[in-house]
């Protein structure tokens, strides 16, 4: 009886679920599709989408309009789910992915998908359309060992044959023009080329030769097919080219490219570029020939002469692109000239060596010409100058795409789809307006922190009346009087602003945000979104709406860096302003460098940061701060040195006074080693502890810390005898978790370590055996939840840690981890969970009363909103009287999962990667940001909304129910008065 | 009476048992602030001390069976955890949070 009460209790949501009306109110989602790989725009005036393969697993359509995505296809962000080509033919999209395992054909209009089949192993080269008389029918995939034509109406497998030699020989060109025959090149690597030439109808190889290239390394970038067949090969040593016809020659012809007066550039190698391929006819017999990184040269090869159209200069980037009859060459220049970039625009010189220096030639003033080129002449098309500039962000163009199409007047128009450096695509139209643009490298956020938003002017003015001198009563009293009056005259015109807006319907109330009208709302729910992502570029997101109002590219940040964002100085310090830094590490030369910036405009702060020499392993935020209240950071480098940010005399008096109380841990995972150092008077270091976990048995994979920001507002639990089981809320306590570095799933195991992060001591330990990861973590208050598979049963589970002290506290008003007699008493609980895990985190709260939930990011992009109290090791098996009394919930093995506890609703994140969560000035509420390729913004009400009136509450009935109660009133003591009137005269 | 009362109320937390715990301690401390009215009508009688020391006795045994009842009812704040909330975070002179 008491279970089924229980069960039935548990059906009933916990308010997790949002109302129709409520929808979109506090939350936004933002779809992106990340990093072009592949893309392909229609050659037409009207069409209306732009097909794109990413780097982020996407096939997606976007709209030429406006840039809005039209359809999406959102694959596994694994390798698995990787694009490796894309073919657009017609009306369909032919894509090969999980390393050409799977071959896909796309309905572009809609997004549909015709067909999918799947190939065999081997690793992918390249696949191209080939056509026969007239029409496209089939989709040829090259593989290391095999080639195989698929139809390109359903995909069946019309024939697969294996290549001979496929040992010694890299197969990596595929070329076919209609003729019945698909050639297939093969490099042995500074011998010969082999190339073979199978027939479309039943693949058989009509011909096999051997050319003789003991120069050539890689078929790919330095050779092209052009024109019928001819085989176009650039060699730097020789300072010359190669050709050669595929049907009717076996000698490779040098031609020296002193005869076309051209050079490449030292050290460059030079590539060669074709026009795309005519998939019936032969392809144009003119292809540009890269020099240098700037230097491009329109070439043709016709009827065995090689000739020299025209030379570019200052190129950054070519294009080719065909509509009808003509082919036109696209240039992409820099208005003025490239030159090095200044070493002042640096922010730390070494982050960049000398290796790249080539590559960091900037376009002086940011303006980039676009012109085309008639390919057979080189000729440059009249008034098709698109001018644009890129001033703002400061990154370089880094892929063009042409959409050419022929006007009324058989003139050529185009459109052009550029991306630059920092994930950026822009769509151009002549003579340079930008129709849209996307910010894709918002798909691949890595770290992300919210910061208030500053006070008005009026609040400003208010508080700042406070901070200063009194300058004599009646000073005062009038400046009290003028921010009075400034205040009232603000409220009178947010008065008038609802009155006016009130009579509007709501679809057409723009409540436009911009950088000048930033200020913090009553309850602090609206914040400064500051994200770092992975291309290096820096947003300001203003977290109600999405509306990106600053971006920032830090240029010298290479692929692959990790990112720490720290907030120095919050907004409470009028008139200084906020202070944000950035730890970036290069990823290969493990060098760090600090930027310093205003997190609400974004501009980069007038604080010089420290030059870091030597590579950062850990850092840390003081709670101390100097003169102008920014926090003090700590760096600790690679000899066990810190280095103080700021390092003004004040800090470094403060630091110098508490240094015996300022401990921090490394971690090293290669080595398996924790260790504990303190502070020393001169910023020197000693070890203090080391914990050596054995990296041939296990490897360190996560160490997690609690929240700074979080505040525990109760110290124990009450039970149910009145009693209270104090919780163990040592702050200094890390997590680590260890996966086994043995596989098998007999014997693979997952294993957790508390320990003190300042005195190295090992509180609790434990293993689980037959686990393994990926472990996802929670580390908070008293409490660690962990999620892991379980090899055996082969699910996923969740173990939940808790750490009490028991009915007595050991010293009620100080901590200390170095004096702690007592260890606390662990409790733990498993549960098993019907998904896996993408990202998990905690709710957090501004005094931590509100009950706490687990926020849990699903595969399937939904983020579900789980009590902790589901997770509760004191949860009993058989229920008592004093757990009833308790509320706990009986102990049942599983955990489910209910639509109504998504918070996101239809709202699916796609690859999440991770969830932020940040308290608002409301107690009941938080801020919720997940992140991936989407990003999606929402507040969460754990406890429900017991601080506020609900969104829909009655002020009109309760109201007019006072309102007729005083009028009931008044009119019944007048009533009574006459009565009482006409008694008196009886 | 009022043992009866107090009986039959039960020990559950609801408005009428608590009411009824309210009204009769309140009774017996009115009746105990009115003590010296009740003094001066038993100023004629001979045994004025010993009635008086009854009436006190009686309404204190009262108040007692009243606070014995709000005990048991669990409305008496003298447990540990009725002062969790009060309770102020142990103050870490450590630094050792990481950012």
């Amino acid at each position: 009886m008491a279970a089924g009460l229980w069960a039935l209790l548990l059906l009933v949501p916990l308010g997790a679920a949002v109302y129709e009306d409520q929808v979109g109110k506090f939350d936004w989602r933002q779809q992106y599709v990340g990093k072009l790989k592949f893309a392909s725009l229609e050659a037409a005036q009207g069409s209306k989408k732009l097909l794109a393969a990413t780097q982020q697993n996407v096939v997606a359509a976007l709209s030429s309009r406006n840039g809005e995505i039209l359809w999406r296809h959102v694959d596994k962000g694994t390798p698995e789910g990787a694009i490796d080509a894309m073919l657009v033919h017609g009306q369909d999209a032919i894509t090969v992915s999980n390393a050409g395992r799977i071959l896909r054909s796309w309905e572009t209009n809609i997004g549909g998908l015709n067909w999918e089949t799947s190939l065999d192993t081997g690793s992918f080269q390249t696949a191209s359309l080939v056509g026969l008389q007239d029409t496209v029918k089939y989709v040829a995939v090259l593989k290391k060992a095999a080639i195989s034509l698929h139809y390109l109406s359903n995909g069946h497998l019309k024939w697969v044959e294996h290549l001979p030699e496929s040992e010694s020989t890299r197969y990596q060109l595929l070329y076919s023009r209609g003729t019945g025959v698909i050639h297939v090149l093969g490099i042995v690597p500074q011998s010969h080329l082999n190339v073979l030439t199978f027939s479309v109808e039943d693949g058989e190889i009509t011909e096999q030769t051997k050319v003789a290239a003991p120069w050539l390394k890689s078929l790919n970038g330095a050779c092209s097919v052009v024109g019928e067949a001819v085989l176009v090969c650039a060699d730097v040593d020789t300072h010359s080219l190669y050709v050669c016809s595929l049907e009717t020659e076996q000698e490779m012809k040098q031609i020296p490219l002193q005869s076309l007066d051209l050079e490449f550039a030292d050290g460059f190698q030079p590539r060669v570029l074709a026009t795309q391929p005519n998939l019936i006819n032969a392809s144009r017999t003119q292809f540009f020939l890269q020099l240098s990184p700037t230097h491009f040269s329109l070439l043709q090869y016709k009827h065995g002469l090689l000739s020299h159209l025209r030379d570019f200069q200052q190129a950054a980037l070519v294009s080719f692109a065909t509509t009808g009859e003509k082919t036109v060459a696209a240039v992409l220049t820099c208005r003025s000239e490239l030159k090095p970039v200044n070493s002042d625009d640096l922010y730390a010189g070494n982050a960049l060596e000398d290796s790249q220096k080539q590559e960091s030639l900037t376009c002086s003033n940011q303006t980039y010409n676009i012109n085309l080129y008639l390919v057979e002449t080189g000729q440059r098309l009249l008034d098709t100058t698109i001018t644009f500039n890129l001033e703002h962000n400061g990154a370089k163009p880094e892929q063009l795409y042409i959409q050419v199409f022929l006007k009324k007047d058989d003139s050529v128009g185009y459109r052009a789809l550029v991306q630059t450096e920092d994930h950026m695509l822009m769509f151009l139209q002549q003579p340079g307006k930008v129709l849209w643009s996307r910010e894709e490298s918002l798909a691949e956020v890595v770290s992300l922190e919210m910061v208030d938003l500053p006070l008005t002017g009026a609040q400003a003015e208010l508080e700042g009346e406070f901070g200063k001198k009194a300058d004599g009563l009646l000073g005062m009293f009038l400046k009290r009087l003028s921010s009075q009056l400034i205040l009232l005259q603000a409220w009178t015109a947010h008065l008038w602003k609802m009155f006016y807006d009130a009579r509007k319907p709501r679809s057409q109330i723009k409540n436009e945000i911009n950088i000048d009208n930033l200020a913090r709302d009553e309850f602090n729910l609206q914040k400064m979104m500051v994200m770092v992502t992975a291309s290096g570029k820096l947003f300001g997101i203003e977290s109600s709406s999405g509306t990106i109002l600053w971006k920032q590219y830090l240029r010298n940040v290479r692929p692959g860096a990790s990112f720490k964002l720290m907030v120095q100085r919050t907004t409470a310090h009028f008139p200084h302003p906020p202070q944000c830094t950035l730890l970036v590490k290069d990823k290969e030369t493990k060098m760090s460098f600090l930027y310093v910036f205003n997190p609400i405009f974004g501009k980069r702060s007038q604080v010089a940061p420290p030059v870091l020499k030597r590579q950062i392993l850990q850092t840390l935020l003081l709670p101390i701060m100097d003169q102008d209240y920014a926090k003090v950071l700590l760096l600790i480098d690679d000899e066990y040195k810190v280095t103080a940010f700021p390092a003004t005399k004040n800090v470094l008096r403060q630091l110098e006074e508490i240094a015996h109380s300022i401990f921090f841990y490394l971690v090293d995972a290669e080595q398996g080693r924790l260790s504990g150092f303190r502070l020393k008077k001169d910023l020197t270091t000693e070890e203090i502890w080391e914990v050596f976990i054995s990296p041939e048995v296990q490897k360190i994979v996560a160490v997690k810390g609690k929240r700074s920001n979080e505040h525990v507002h109760s110290q124990g639990r009450v039970m149910g005898d009145r009693s209270v089981l104090y919780k163990s809320l040592n702050p200094n306590l890390l997590a680590v978790v260890t996966e086994s570095t043995d596989t098998h799933h007999e014997r693979t195991f997952v294993g957790i370590y508390l320990i003190d992060g300042v005195t190295g001591r090992i509180i609790h330990s434990s293993v689980q055996k037959k686990a393994k990861g990926p472990v996802h973590m929670v580390h908070s208050e008293n409490w660690v939840v962990y999620q892991y598979w379980n090899t055996k049963a082969r699910r996923n589970e969740f173990t939940v840690l808790e750490l009490y002290e028991g009915t007595e506290q050991y010293n009620a008003t100080a901590f200390s981890s170095l004096d702690r007699p007592l260890l606390p008493q662990v409790l733990q609980q498993s549960y098993i969970f019907p998904s896996a895990i993408s990202a998990m985190e905690a709710t957090i709260t501004e005094r931590g009363i509100t009950s706490r939930h687990l926020l849990i990011g699903l595969p399937s992009g939904a983020i579900l909103s789980l009590p902790k109290a589901l997770l509760d090791p004191r949860r009993p098996e058989i229920p008592t009287e004093q757990t009833r009394e308790e509320n706990l919930i009986p102990y049942s093995p599983d955990v489910q999962i209910h639509a109504e506890r998504f918070i996101n609703y239809n709202q699916t994140v796609s690859q999440i990667r991770g969830i932020y969560t940040a308290p608002s000035g409301l107690e009941s509420t938080c801020l919720v940001v997940a992140y991936g390729l989407d990003i999606y913004q929402t507040r969460v009400y754990p406890s429900k909304q017991f601080d506020v009136l609900k969104d829909d509450y009655d002020y009109v009935l309760i109201s007019s129910v006072l309102f007729g109660l005083v009028f009931a009133t008044m009119i019944t003591k007048r009533l009574a008065q006459v009565k009482l009137l006409n008694r008196a005269w009886r | 009476m009022n043992l009866f009362i107090m009986y039959m109320a039960g020990n559950t937390i609801s408005i009428f048992p608590a009411m009824m715990v309210g009204m009769m301690g309140w009774r017996l401390l009115q009746a105990l602030l009115s003590l010296s009215t009740t003094l001066k009508l038993l100023e004629s009688s001979s045994a004025r001390l010993l009635q008086g020391l009854v009436f006190l006795v009686g309404n204190g045994l009262g108040l007692a069976l009243a606070l014995y009842k709000c005990q048991a009812m669990g409305l008496l704040p003298t447990h540990a955890s009725d002062w969790l909330a009060l309770v102020a975070p142990p103050q870490d002179w450590t630094l050792s949070r990481h950012a």
